[in-house]
């Protein structure tokens, strides 16, 4: 399991708990690290920058770290 | 925030309620100024035409009057006897009655020239009604001149010791022979007085320096009681007017200046009110002109209406505007704001997974336009992706199969 995928399951387990919006919070994150969450698999493969933006976007957006 | 269009277009409605408020005010100060222009040269034409007015009427009552009383048999007896006293005691109750009534201030009575002199440049006084002590004297004056000179009817303003006089002459005649002369006079005063009245303006009559004598004006106004202002003005002087502070009328220029209709000098702040100056010449009898009535024109109330004025457009023109602004901003959030974030918010569920969500155009508009196009982007957008994610799912069975 990657670490994308990992991020991806952190984000819906903060979306359940705070019961918020999943496609707009999805929609917000996948805009801002430029890859659909939605389409994010155990086996996808990480890519490094994605995935930092992907951090930054959710530091930013949900205040948390991935 | 600031970005937004929204707050731009505050922006630009605030600097343009700003830049309304500044076209009005120079627009209603341009009005205040034409008005003020237009009030001051009406004030100077109404005032010339009132002056004509009376000079005209107190001219023709002075020569009815005269003639009147000159039909009395006992009149040219008194005057080739040069009598002071008859001609003061027959005189004095018709001059009391016309004072008291019409203003007449002068009553003159002129010995005949002597004979043989044509046009004496002096004439020797009999009596004067209204200052009995003082006769005997010689007058040079143009009235006195004329009179010598034409034996007929003589009227016109003449220029005295103490200031302009309006004049009326005729010849006293005994068995069909001159033998003296009798004068009224009206001083301009009474006439300042009388415009004064009638308009509301004030008044001031000036003359050029040349035309009188320095000596006999300070004796004149040590007379009357009055301050000598003889040096007030440089080469004018105020010889009557119906202020109540004279310095309102101090000129620098030269009645020769003035235009033979008048013209508008400024207008003067004075005392919290302010006045509008003109000025229009005025001529004597002989055909010279020896001064000028000064106009001034109270435009006070005119000032504090046109302010109250300019500032309620001022509010109303804001007020118009700030509604206008919520109007117009209203709209531009309903027709463009609103459609444009339900698009950015659908785009973003789009993104994150919610795949059938559907654009709607709300108008036929241009925001409408690029709603249908938006549509189009999803469903493509979205087709891409199903077919993406179908060909993953094959290759991943296919995978499957073979392993």
């Amino acid at each position: 399991m990657g670490l994308t995928y990992e991020a991806k399951r952190k984000v819906e387990q903060v979306i359940a708990e705070r019961g918020l919006n999943a496609a707009e919070v999805k929609g917000k994150l996948s805009l801002r690290s430029g890859m659909l969450l939605a389409f994010v698999k155990p086996d996808s493969p990480d890519d490094p920058v994605k995935l930092e933006k992907l951090r930054a976007a959710a530091r930013e957006l949900l205040q948390i770290e991935l | 925030m600031l970005g937004t269009i929204k707050f731009k277009m505050i922006v630009v409605i605030a600097i343009t309620v700003g830049l309304g408020a500044l076209a009005v005010t120079w627009r209603f100060q341009r009005v205040y100024e034409d008005n003020v222009r237009l009030l001051s040269r009406e004030s100077i034409r109404s005032a010339a035409a009132a002056f004509g007015d009376l000079e005209r009427t107190s001219t023709d009552l002075m020569v009815a009057s005269l003639t009147a009383f000159l039909r009395d048999p006992a009149i040219a007896p008194a005057v080739a006897a040069k009598d002071h006293d008859r001609l003061v005691a027959i005189s004095t109750p018709t001059f009391v009655d016309y004072k008291a009534r019409y203003g007449l201030t002068n009553w003159n009575w002129w010995e005949k020239e002597p004979d043989g002199e044509a046009a004496p440049r002096a004439l020797r006084n009999i009596a004067r009604v209204q200052r009995p002590e003082k006769f005997g004297d010689l007058v040079e004056r143009t009235a006195t001149q004329r009179i010598a000179a034409e034996k007929k009817l003589v009227t016109g303003l003449d220029l005295g010791f103490t200031g302009l006089a309006l004049r009326a002459l005729l010849p006293v005649e005994q068995d069909g022979r001159i033998v003296g002369y009798v004068e009224w006079g009206l001083e301009l005063k009474t006439f300042l007085e009388r415009m004064k009245k009638l308009s509301g303006d004030e008044y001031g009559l000036v003359v050029e320096k040349w035309a009188m004598n320095r000596e006999q004006w300070a004796s004149t106004r040590k007379h009357l009681g009055d301050r000598d202002n003889w040096d007030d003005m440089k080469d004018l002087l105020l010889v009557q007017d119906t202020a109540q502070d004279p310095t309102i009328f101090q000129h620098e220029g030269t009645i020769a200046d003035v235009p033979e209709d008048g013209e508008a000098l400024e207008v003067r702040e004075r005392n919290g009110r302010t006045y509008s100056r003109g000025v229009f010449p005025i001529s004597d009898m002989a055909g010279r002109r020896i001064g000028a009535i000064f106009v001034l024109h109270d435009l006070t109330a005119l000032q504090s209406e046109m302010s109250e004025s300019r500032q309620h457009a001022i509010v109303t023109m804001v007020v118009l505007m700030a509604v206008l602004a919520l109007v117009l901003i209203g709209v531009f959030q309903a027709l463009v704001v609103r459609r444009l974030e339900r698009m950015t918010r659908v785009a973003t569920r789009v993104v994150g997974g919610e795949f059938d969500l559907e654009v709607v155009p709300a108008a036929g508009d241009e925001i409408g336009a690029f709603e249908t196009l938006f549509e189009q982007f999803r469903v493509l957008f979205v087709a891409l992706l199903e077919q993406t994610q179908g060909e993953e799912r094959s290759r991943d069975e296919r995978a499957g199969r073979g392993s």
